[in-house]
């Protein structure tokens, strides 16, 4: 007898349809999974096989096909275990249900219970755009599962429950959904501006950095509190929007990095991969196509500690995504698209030693080793960090011990007031910071003045400024003016934009 | 370019590799007179080899062919390289009060500007602090506005910031290097060199070929500081090469000028010590045109806001870091960042260290 059930794979942050067909047939006594499955599904057959006989039920002395379709699609993971456990028990009669909408999500335990399993939530999202209303999942993916509204989900935490259910013996009752509600979260950031003391100038350049959307770089000897400073930024950006979170939590899903107990990704993200990071690992891929730092950082900040440290390959291919907001992952077994809008924070020591540029210590490096340490982040790359600042040492952070400074709540209200006049500002041309200004929309909303454009040029004369600064000024300035709630950037603007430089 | 016979005797006997200046001199002196080199040579063989020993002995008979010779004068021309020795017409008379003058230079560029009346001998620590290269540009700029002829070397830090700061106001300057002039040393200053010749003059000891080692370093310096009326110290740390050059100058008895450093700035260690030994302290360019008995030209004085005015106020101790500005006028920091950084756009202050700002020369007038 041949049964058909539904199940579902991940590729990327999307979910493929998969018609699971069970045919018990005569024959020798055997288990075949046919249709591109990876090991993972086809060592299916035995925890099916076990998990069946470990639920009280028979598991047909026959022989029995499984063919996963499209056949041409290619299969990873364990969750069709379930939705082939369930065809196998309609095709051999020992259950007899409807199932024609259901869709099953879920590994099995050899002892019969359902395990959770990586992507619910972007699984469900797919799902429910195609169409499927009514879902079977683990019950360690309750949480996740309720935040996407409009459909059916059941939680089980064993076949036997399915079973029951299925049959009508004992129904289970679809779960509670659940809104989206800050509130709701365990807890708020670690760490909160006010705690770091001193470091007004740094402060002032994080609250400029995170308010236009700029990448930022910190240049500072070791042990100055950049990374400190860094971890401050999440608590800075205005919340997350449910739309925000639920793009992360898929990402986070798939990568199996999701809180049971919350569900969904409340707060911003904080990566800060290890300068050993492959670039793989940065940008995604894998056999299975993982999402890469970069993209588990969505909507949240990538912190690169000791940037020129990283290899030159994994700093070079974040150059596209830090343009474009997504990366396409290719390989072999496919390709998928990754959203990757991050802000980036780097920090750098101003030389090998750390001590180049400092007043009293002595810098022991060669200028050769200078210039080819500072190589290492490459110009091109360089042009998409707005604001590259240098951080005390914790001499002077201790100096100014003015006590408790501005809450790191003050500072967001404050974040949110000026994204939301870039946000009326660049209505209708696709962006939404000053920092993913383009050449054109620098010429149409930074008119400068002639005041400004002397003080440009005289400070690219005095001051040995790179070419490559000047639009990098301008789009700070125009935070800056922003921040100060002037429509047009005036001279002071400019001049605080230029002390933002190396 | 034609050479007279002594200058071409010269020539060949500071091509020699291998010899240092003592043997050099002692074949000078002893050939000199001579008309047949070799067999004056073969003459006198046991007192010249007491003196430079068998082996180079017998690497100078090799040596000594006219042919070699052609060869040598054909390939400074070629390069078009000037060979000026202590027996030229145009020979520096201001190196011979050194003890061991050159015997032979070997000059690329305009060396008209070796019979300069007045110059100054500008050196300085290859690390140095901002403030101290910004020092260095307003002695130059002074030094060049009234016509002083700059002598330094083409090393990082103090000598790169006077070479290119003159370059850029159109002074005199001549660079002096260790090694062979198709040697510069550090090689990244391969384009400045080239503008100097353009410009300016570049000067050697060593003939084309040889490299610079470290021992070439402080026996370079005696010609810088020969060359020198005076010597400026920008910075000096306290085992600095530089002080190799102030040690020829207070040999020389020439007057010997070092700019004053704070307690505890390193690369200023050097500089502190030759004045507490007897070096003139100076903060101004004035100090060093007055004893050339020039004018320094007037400055237009700038204008100066308020707000500017108390950064400068507040700055005037020394080096402060922005929080003690912040403190000492009141304001918050951040707010400063427009004044400073127009501060440092009219060149009045500069940034000397993360987040701490100091005056420079200018600033100090003001």
């Amino acid at each position: 007898m041949i049964a058909k059930t539904r199940g579902y794979v991940l590729n990327g942050l999307k979910g493929i349809a998969i018609d699971v067909e069970i045919d018990v047939a005569n024959g020798l006594p055997a288990f075949d999974i046919v249709g591109l499955g990876d090991t993972a599904v086809k060592e299916a057959k035995e925890r099916v096989r076990s998990a069946i006989k470990n639920s009280g039920k028979k598991v047909p002395t026959q022989k029995i096909v499984a063919n996963l379709a499209p056949a041409d699609v290619k299969k990873e993971g364990s969750s069709l275990d379930l939705s082939i456990a369930i065809g196998v028990l309609l095709a051999s009669g020992a259950l007899i249900a409807e199932v024609k909408d259901t869709v099953f999500i879920g590994e099995l335990s050899l002892d019969g219970s359902v395990r959770r399993i990586n992507g619910v939530l972007p699984t469900l999202i797919s799902a429910k755009e195609d169409g499927y209303k009514k879902f079977i999942i683990p019950k360690g993916n309750e949480k996740e599962a309720s935040f996407v509204h409009g459909i059916e989900v059941y939680v089980v935490d064993s076949l036997e429950q399915v079973v029951d259910h299925l049959s009508g013996f004992k129904p289970l009752e679809r779960i509670e959904q659940h809104d989206f509600n800050l509130d709701d979260r365990d807890k708020e950031y670690g760490s909160d501006l006010s705690l770091v003391k001193g470091q007004a100038v740094a402060k002032r350049a994080l609250e400029v950095a995170v308010s236009g959307g700029h990448n930022l770089l910190f240049v500072g000897a070791p042990g100055t509190g950049k990374t400190m400073l860094a971890k401050c930024i999440p608590t800075i950006m205005p919340d997350l929007t449910f739309d925000e979170a639920l793009e992360t939590t898929k990402i986070h899903s798939v990568a199996g990095l999701l809180k049971d107990s919350d569900g969904i990704v409340f707060n911003r993200p904080f990566r800060s991969p290890h300068h050993t990071a492959t670039t793989v690992s940065m940008t995604g891929g894998g056999a299975s196509l993982r999402p890469g730092e970069i993209s588990l950082a969505h909507n949240g900040v990538l912190f690169l500690d000791e940037m020129p440290e990283y290899s030159r390959a994994t700093l070079e291919a974040l150059r596209q995504p830090l343009e474009d907001g997504v990366i396409s992952v290719s390989r072999a077994t496919g390709s998928v698209e990754y959203p990757a809008n991050v802000m980036l924070c780097g920090s750098m020591n101003p030389c090998p030693c750390g001590n180049y540029g400092s007043e009293d210590k002595v810098c022991t490096c060669t200028p050769s080793q200078i210039a080819k340490y500072n190589a290492k982040l490459s110009g091109p790359l360089l042009d998409r960090i707005d604001l590259q600042i240098q951080v005390d040492s914790v001499k002077y952070a201790e100096l100014s011990g003015e006590g408790l400074g501005e809450t790191s709540k003050i500072v967001r209200e404050r974040v949110n007031k000026v994204r939301l006049i870039q946000k009326e500002r660049f209505k209708g041309d696709g962006i939404l910071t000053n920092a993913d200004m383009k050449e054109a929309h620098i010429k149409k909303y930074c008119k400068l003045t002639n005041e400004c454009e002397n003080i440009l040029k005289s400070a690219y004369e005095t001051l040995k400024l790179s070419p490559r600064a000047r639009s990098r000024i301008i789009k700070v300035a125009r935070t800056i003016a922003d921040m100060d709630g002037k429509e047009n950037i005036g001279a002071e603007h400019i001049l605080e934009a230029v002390s933002y430089r190396r | 370019m034609k050479y007279s016979k002594t200058e071409l005797l010269l020539i060949w006997i500071n091509g020699l590799t291998n010899f240092d200046y003592r043997h050099k001199k002692f074949l000078f002196e002893m050939l000199e007179n001579s008309d047949a080199i070799s067999k004056t040579l073969t003459e006198n063989k046991k007192l010249v080899v007491d003196v430079i020993g068998e082996e180079r002995f017998n690497l100078l008979i090799e040596s000594a062919n006219s042919e070699n010779l052609k060869n040598t004068i054909v390939e400074l021309a070629e390069n078009e390289i000037q060979a000026i020795t202590i027996k030229s017409e145009g020979y520096p008379k201001k190196l011979l009060d050194l003890e061991e003058p050159p015997l032979c230079l070997y000059a690329k560029g305009d060396i008209s500007l070796l019979k300069s009346e007045k110059t100054l001998a500008v050196v300085g620590s290859r690390k140095s602090l901002t403030s101290s290269m910004k020092n260095c540009e307003e002695y130059v700029e002074a030094l060049s506005d009234c016509d002083i002829t700059v002598v330094t070397g083409i090393a990082e830090g103090i000598d790169v910031t006077a070479i290119k700061t003159i370059l850029n106001c159109g002074g005199k300057v001549i660079s002096v290097i260790a090694g062979g002039l198709d040697n510069i040393y550090p090689k990244a200053h391969t384009e400045i060199a080239e503008r100097v010749i353009e410009k300016g003059l570049i000067l050697s000891e060593q003939p084309n070929g040889v490299k610079s080692q470290p021992f070439m370093f402080p026996f370079r310096n005696r010609i810088i500081a020969g060359l020198g009326d005076k010597t400026l110290v920008v910075s000096a740390g306290e085992k600095s090469g530089t002080l190799h050059t102030a040690h020829y100058t207070n040999k020389l008895k020439r007057e010997l000028y070092a700019i004053p450093f704070g307690l505890g700035v390193q690369s200023g260690v050097g500089c502190n010590n030759l004045i507490k030994q007897g070096a003139k302290l100076t903060d101004n360019p004035s100090d060093i045109l007055k004893a050339f008995g020039v004018e320094k030209k007037e400055k237009v004085h700038l204008q100066l806001t308020d707000e500017e005015r108390g950064v400068v106020n507040a700055i005037k101790e020394g080096n402060t870091h922005i929080e003690k500005i912040a403190e000492r006028t009141g304001k918050k920091a951040f707010t400063l960042f427009p004044v400073i950084s127009m501060l440092e756009i009219k060149g009045i202050i500069v940034k000397n260290g993360v987040n701490v700002y100091g005056l420079t020369v200018n600033g100090l007038e003001e």
